[in-house]
């Protein structure tokens, strides 16, 4: 019995050695990094800011141990930004600037200039793939101008969290396909194995002027417009930030950019746009009525063939409609009406999946990922690593 | 002698099995194996298997045809000396592989859950666990990995299905990797991973019968070569090759890609605990497989006076060499060359002595 004793009291004293019992920091000696934003800077340097969150109370009663003290304030969140040589020197400094310990596993969102993006986001983004620190899984945006502006001029109103913005930002994306969510993992991924080119979501801040700034190209079924961010028409107190277009990559250098229709157009190739909405030229009274309707992607089947090593990719693509409103009073839920309604959709969608796709030829890059729909034609894995299929010409038939 | 027991069933013969051969999809030998595979790595599991049922009814046949286990085997059809430097080898195996898993599993702590603690502290800690199991003894052992086995298998199934966003299933194809020639032999050549396979046959006194030996395998290395290489193919379709091979615990990156939604995320530190009991069984499996070895080689009554020594020295040298690296890479290595001589060679020798002799009592 005695030694049974001394067993478990040696057993308890061991325990001392755990990390858990001297190791562990207290939620009020820690400071939670949400976004980290990367830009340029000269000399090859980085500009790193990072957004951290001020603990606040969320009830009278009190929230957890060491959020009393800033109860009460509006602020929720600080910037620190440092120019620095290398991504992993941010961590030092960032301690050497702060009372707080910083924790970079809370780190949701990274976001890069686009002048960073054009240089190749190789480099910075193996860092955050690599350290255990952060996750595959946080989202990773492009912005027009500097990251540090941006994320300075992004402060919603509606949201208490910068992470949980950017989170529900992302989950309502399948809602409109104008702009499309994109992770780190994806991104790394896509670059690492063959098949399809990387992309990002494209933001931006808006003037807030309520002056349109639309994509100048339109198609004669078309009627709104597409955006690229900053150029929507909006006046307000809300949030400046926007999300329009896709911002895409050959290998790690960003070629361009697509617009919020051409993005839509990937969304459906890509079978993530399980609603949207649009706005259609009345095909029977073309001159200034129009058909508002909501879509859904039902489907979408792509083929690919090798043609005496020309590839040769076929979409079919289902989409379903409901009609919200016909300002032309014409019936087009009737008979013969509804075949020239749907043949009007049917031009529009195939008019910008094919221009989303010319576009793409040139610019060299392949978001959709029609490269991976080859690769079961291939007889091993040797030809994948001779030449990546997402760069190949290839001719679609949508 | 007090380590051969005699009681154990299909169930624990199942566990020990599936402990040994499973626990490597938690370390980089998979990452590792893409290289040679690229995305037909989930078919070297497959192969494994097929290969491991081979060696299972041949060594059945060894056994039904002797009398006792692979040790008294061994002594019946190839002479006194030659079981001897047997012996002497899958001693070796079997604590070489305790001590790099050792080694790996006490670092995989330090890098995924606990930063701040001292590498010592954590192989000790390691150490100290296994000590522990192993005087409880081998029928302990397997039972408690038999009531571990299903929740391994039902928290492998949750991190697979949590992970069905993040497919890209085109990133298996080409379906037949580097060729399906070459994909054979990969999978040829991986078999060492499964060392575990022979632990029945080495057990086989403290089985119930020969029948329990071969379901026990039967069963053991079936699932979990199904569960490896539905876990392989996972992992590649969610990372792709490119990146896949570059990670090193593959089944630790998977649980941290879980993202369903804003509430559904972050995991990982749930099935941390999973790796690690199935780290400190598979070890202490394989440093009783070595010392019942080393008590068969020297006639020894009882175990448990090396338990301590042997958990020891092989913590020192889990702890000797300088990096991880240049362990992981090793154990690669030895994987895939010195331990077939385990599962290829000394099996097909016992296999053709055994049918050799047979024969001759047939003509006789």
């Amino acid at each position: 019995m005695l030694s049974r004793f001394i067993a478990a009291a040696v057993l308890a004293a061991l325990c001392l050695s755990l990390v858990g019992c001297y190791g562990s920091k207290e939620s009020d000696s820690v400071a939670y990094v949400q976004i980290i934003g990367v830009d340029v800077a000269a000399g090859g340097k980085r500009k790193i800011t990072t957004q951290i969150a001020v603990p606040l109370s969320t009830s009278k009663g009190g929230g957890p141990p060491g959020t009393e003290e800033k109860a009460g304030t509006s602020k929720r969140w600080v910037f620190n930004t440092m120019l620095v040589s290398a991504p992993a020197e941010e961590a030092n400094l960032l301690r050497s600037t702060m009372s707080r310990s910083p924790r970079e596993s809370h780190v949701s969102v990274v976001i890069f200039s686009e002048e960073i993006a054009r240089q190749g986001l190789g480099p910075d983004a193996t860092q955050y793939i690599r350290n255990r620190d952060y996750r595959e899984t946080l989202f990773m945006l492009v912005v027009t101008g500097t990251a540090e502006d941006y994320m300075k001029h992004n402060n919603p109103a509606l949201e208490s969290s910068i992470s949980k913005y950017y989170e529900l930002f992302f989950e309502k994306a399948s809602e409109t396909g104008t702009y499309l969510p994109s992770t780190l993992h994806e991104f790394y991924t896509r670059l690492k194995t063959p098949g399809a080119s990387p992309y990002a979501a494209y933001t931006g801040i808006n003037p807030m002027t309520g002056i349109a700034n639309p994509v100048d190209h339109k198609q004669p079924e078309q009627k709104a417009d597409a955006y690229l961010p900053g150029g929507i028409p909006r006046t307000g107190t809300e949030n400046p930030a926007e999300f329009s277009g896709l911002v895409v990559f050959r290998a790690d250098k960003m070629v361009g950019v697509l617009n919020s229709y051409e993005t839509r157009a990937v969304a459906i190739l890509q079978n993530k746009l399980p609603l949207g909405y649009i706005a259609v030229v009345d095909p029977l009274k073309p001159e200034k009525d129009m058909i508002n309707l909501a879509i859904r992607c039902e489907y979408t089947k792509i083929t690919a063939d090798l043609d005496g090593g020309m590839p040769i990719f076929n979409a079919e693509v289902k989409i379903d409609g409901d009609i919200y409103g016909i300002s032309s009073d014409i019936n087009y839920e009737a008979p013969g009406n509804r075949e020239i309604l749907e043949q009007q959709i049917a031009d529009f969608l195939k008019g910008q999946i094919t221009a989303m796709l010319k576009h793409t030829q040139e610019l060299g890059t392949d978001p959709v990922g029609f490269g991976l729909y080859l690769r079961p034609k291939l007889n091993s894995t040797k030809p994948l690593t001779l030449t990546s299929t997402s760069l190949l010409k290839f001719a679609a038939q949508v | 002698m007090s380590f051969q027991p005699g009681r154990m069933g299909v169930a624990e013969g199942m566990a020990l099995v599936f402990v040994t051969t499973f626990t490597s999809i938690f370390l980089t030998s998979w990452p590792l194996a893409i290289d040679s595979a690229t995305t037909a790595t989930w078919m070297l599991s497959l192969i494994n298997g097929l290969i491991g049922i081979g060696v299972l009814y041949s060594q059945a046949y060894v056994l039904q045809n002797t009398s006792g286990d692979l040790y008294a085997a061994c002594q019946e059809l190839v002479g006194v000396v030659v079981t001897r430097l047997i012996a002497v080898y899958y001693i070796g195996i079997y604590l070489l592989d305790a001590c790099l898993l050792l080694r790996q599993f006490a670092e995989s702590t330090l890098l995924t859950a606990l930063p701040e603690l001292s590498f010592e502290i954590a192989v000790g800690w390691y150490v100290f666990l296994i000590v522990l199991i192993l005087f409880i003894g081998i029928e302990a052992i397997a039972r408690a990995s038999y009531l571990f086995l299903p929740m391994a298998v039902l928290i492998v199934f949750i991190v697979v299905a949590l992970l069905t966003p993040q497919y890209q299933f085109m990133y298996l194809a080409p379906w037949n990797g580097p060729g399906f020639p070459n994909v054979v032999m990969a999978g040829i050549h991986s078999v060492g991973l499964n060392m575990g396979i022979l632990i029945p046959f080495i057990l086989a006194r403290s089985f119930q019968n020969s029948r329990t030996i071969k379901n026990s395998v039967l069963y053991g290395f079936g699932l979990s070569s199904f569960i490896k290489s539905l876990t392989l193919a996972a992992y590649i379709a969610a990372f792709g090759t490119g990146a896949a091979r570059e990670k090193v615990f593959p089944f630790y990156e998977m649980a941290r890609l879980v993202y369903i939604n804003r509430y559904i995320q972050r995991i990982e530190s749930l099935i941390i605990f999973l790796w690690a009991m199935m780290g400190i069984l598979n070890v202490a499996i394989e440093i009783y497989i070595g010392l019942y070895l080393l008590g068969r080689l020297f006639n020894l009554p009882t175990l448990r006076p090396l338990i301590i020594p042997t958990a020891l020295i092989l913590a020192e040298l889990a702890m000797f060499p300088g990096e991880i690296g240049s362990v992981i890479a090793f154990h690669h290595k030895v994987h895939w060359s010195f331990y077939n001589i385990g599962i290829y060679i000394i099996p097909g020798i016992l296999f053709a002595a055994a049918l050799l002799r047979a024969r001759r009592r047939q003509s006789c």
